[in-house]
């Protein structure tokens, strides 16, 4: 099956699909579930097979996940990552980690959402396959190196969630936030292409490692020259002088510099403007992003379309679309763009501070839950988005460490507002929970409360929970790094924020009235994933050093040289 | 860098932008024009007298029978969607069977993988009775 001799007529599977195995496990199993489910249930016997397929979907995610964990180069990926399908798809161990989480959260979240699909009256299975589309779109966003391929994934996980959100078509609400959600989509993907396109347009590649070379060329560059048959790669220094490689950079940052020269007698001179269009493209892409993150002032379209989404397709879109965006973030600027860091750091600054603000001061008045939790994810993202642009390595390993933290936290929070079904004769139309339904909660399921108040008090960074923790870790780059107005802001809005997490503390435990609103219980298998996810929130905070050191080398290992899965002499096709 | 002048970029009255871009500009202020002109003359211009009886529905002289407005059947939504996937489909199709004699095996599977998946797309649609037209 796979041929290593240089004869390529044979070459049809090669060895290069070990880094997508996850992404094929998952394409192969979307295929086959779809099959069959769609033999079973369009028959006259009329199954409702939701909660069956949604626990065989998360089976397969873990599953999934030992795949991820059985590949991992670990010990390798100290000092190599490996580029595959012509250099776009990268596998190093950023891409492991966060599969791996994409994975494990995801199938968290279809053992969460699976007797729940039956109340909200999602009984189509296509509902939870399209979701497995996304997740196979999350994933290749991971693992992309190249801007197309981003795209590519970009696209394919928006266009589910769209869906996804408008899944409802009996609730006007529902419909109205996927078509916000849509659009909103639809514009930052546009921006999205038109910075590609500038960047693309002026340095004539898409590829980051390409990006990062070009600002750092080095004399150890593999250069593809056919010296001997057999042995094709030689360093560069051997074929010129190593004063080449100095000259290749310097002439490809001239030409993404566009100098404008004006004469301006009023002053005597000339004025220079300078254009970066490379800048200007980056910013774009970052724009692009952080709509997609909900970040503030792009914010408003995740307020209406968490509260208008059913609830199950809510908790996808907070809790396990980010960290893929994050990864994204991620590669561009510490990896691709580090050399510009003086031009992006003040967007992620800036907007992160602004997210922290909007995010605090906004869920102040909000009394529905959901839209609630959704200014709180845009403060998350805010704390994220400031320890990513203090120009530090801590910030790249606090970000990580925040946004797994921020995932298992929302995790739970949303986890508990599903699980909370009113126990009522016929609920017919679309109910989104409030404050006040939270009300006798400490009498009626009393360690629910408790999970739901510790997840609060982790959320709202205090101490023996590892949000506290979180928070430090990102607060920490900065201040050393010297940006002292950020810290201090971002912490100020911070305790701001406090006061919605404790308010719904105070509404569980404090709270004077005498007729509450009435819950059905939650089976077993959901509170001892639950249970497992609270004991991590504890847990981490006493021992949080098997995060921090993934995340860790994670950081140290974006700078990597990488291994071009054709740049290895034993299958270069020579007599192309 | 020898080919890169940087006159080109420098002064306006030579520079590459006013020569690719000042079409776009008279194109831009024409089209601006000619809508300003054509709505003018048909606002400021025109006698109006609106009527009731020359603003109701037109049906042969006669009072209309009903309201022609009916709820959209969104089959004729489903099957243009489905037309464009798999008229891009054939679009990925031709230039692949054009050079199917360069591409090896490699090229081969491709296409035919790419096939299948768009065949389990078409075979959901079908056993869904999405194409059924009745």
């Amino acid at each position: 099956m796979t041929n290593l001799m240089v004869n390529n007529l044979y070459n049809v599977v090669s060895l290069q699909s070990f880094t997508v195995f996850p992404e094929y496990f998952i394409t192969l199993s979307i295929i086959y579930i779809l099959i069959v489910i769609t033999l079973i249930t369009y028959n006259s016997n009329g199954l409702m097979l939701q909660k069956a397929v949604s626990e065989c979907m998360a089976l397969t995610l873990f599953m999934a996940c030992y795949l991820i964990l059985n590949d991992d180069l670990t010990s390798a990926s100290y000092f190599m990552d490996i580029l595959s399908f012509s250099n776009a798809v990268i596998y190093d161990s950023l891409a492991s980690f966060t599969r791996f989480w994409l994975c494990f959260f995801s199938g968290l979240y279809f053992l969460f959402v699976a007797d729940s699909l039956k109340e909200q009256k999602l009984t189509s299975f296509e509902y939870l396959i399209i979701i497995l589309f996304s997740v196979l779109g999350l994933l290749i966003m991971c693992s992309s190196n190249d801007l197309l391929l981003t795209y590519l994934a970009i696209e394919l996980s928006s266009l589910a969630l769209y869906v996804l959100a408008s899944f409802k078509k009996t609730s006007s609400y529902s419909v109205e936030s996927g078509i916000k959600y849509f659009i909103t989509g639809a514009v930052s993907s546009a921006f999205f292409l038109l910075g590609s396109s500038f960047i693309y347009g002026f340095t004539g590649s898409i590829n980051f490692f390409d990006f990062y070379r070009m600002y750092n060329a080095s004399i150890y560059d593999y250069v593809m020259v056919q010296w001997f048959p057999g042995i094709g790669y030689l360093p560069s220094f051997f074929f010129e002088s190593w004063l080449f490689s100095f000259s290749f950079r310097a002439s490809y940052a001239r030409l993404i510099e566009v100098y404008d020269l004006t004469f301006d007698d009023l002053l005597f001179g000339y004025t220079i403007d300078y254009f970066n269009f490379v800048e200007i493209g980056l910013t774009l892409i970052l724009f692009s992003l952080f709509i997609k993150l909900a970040a503030a002032p792009f914010h408003l379209w995740s307020l209406d379309v968490y509260e208008g989404s059913p609830t199950s397709s809510t908790i996808f879109f907070a809790v396990i679309t980010k960290l893929s965006i994050l990864v994204v973030l991620i590669r561009l600027c510490h990896m691709a763009f580090f050399e510009i860091k003086e031009w992006w750091d003040f967007y992620f600054l800036s907007i992160g501070v602004f997210s922290i603000f909007v995010g605090s001061f906004g869920g102040l008045k909000q009394r529905k839950l959901k839209t609630l939790l959704a200014y709180s994810s845009t403060s998350h993202m805010g704390y994220i988005l400031i320890a990513m642009g203090s120009d530090t390595f801590t910030g790249v390993q606090m970000a990580l460490v925040y946004m797994i933290i921020y995932m298992i936290s929302s995790l739970c929070v949303w986890s508990i507002l599903l699980f909370l079904r009113l126990k009522r004769k016929n609920i017919t139309t679309k109910y989104n929970k409030e404050l006040g339904d939270l009300a006798l909660l400490r009498k009626s399921n009393i360690p629910l409360s408790l999970a739901l108040s510790l997840t609060m008090f982790s959320i709202a960074g205090i101490p023996p929970l590892v949000g506290f923790l979180a928070k430090l870790g990102v607060f920490l780059p900065l201040i050393i790094n010297s940006y002292y107005l950020p810290a201090l802001a971002s912490i100020v809005f911070s305790v701001v924020s406090t006061f919605y997490y404790i308010r719904l503390i105070k509404v569980l435990y404090f709270e004077n009235i005498l007729v509450g609103k009435l819950y059905y219980p939650i089976n077993s298998e959901k509170t001892i994933i639950l249970s497992v996810l609270i004991f991590a929130l504890i847990f981490l905070f006493c021992n949080p050093t098997l995060l921090y050191l993934a995340c860790y080398k994670i950081s140290l290992a974006l700078f990597v040289d990488p291994v071009t899965y054709s740049s290895l002499p034993i299958d270069y096709p020579f007599n192309k | 860098m020898a080919n890169f002048d940087y006159n080109m970029m420098f002064f306006f009255e030579d520079s590459l932008i006013k020569k690719e871009y000042s079409v776009l500009l008279t194109f831009l202020v024409i089209a601006v024009l000619l809508t300003i002109v054509i709505i003018g003359a048909s606002y400021f211009l025109v006698r109006q007298n609106p009527d009731p009886e020359k603003l109701s529905a037109y049906e042969c002289g006669f009072e209309p029978y009903e309201d022609t407005r009916h709820t959209f059947d969104v089959r004729f939504c489903v099957i243009a969607i489905l037309f464009i996937i798999f008229d891009i489909e054939i679009m990925f199709l031709i230039p692949w069977c054009v050079s199917l004699a360069k591409l090896d095996l490699l090229g081969f599977w491709s296409m035919i993988d790419f096939l299948f998946e768009l065949g389990i797309g078409f075979f959901y649609v079908w056993y869904v009775r999405a194409l059924d037209w009745d």
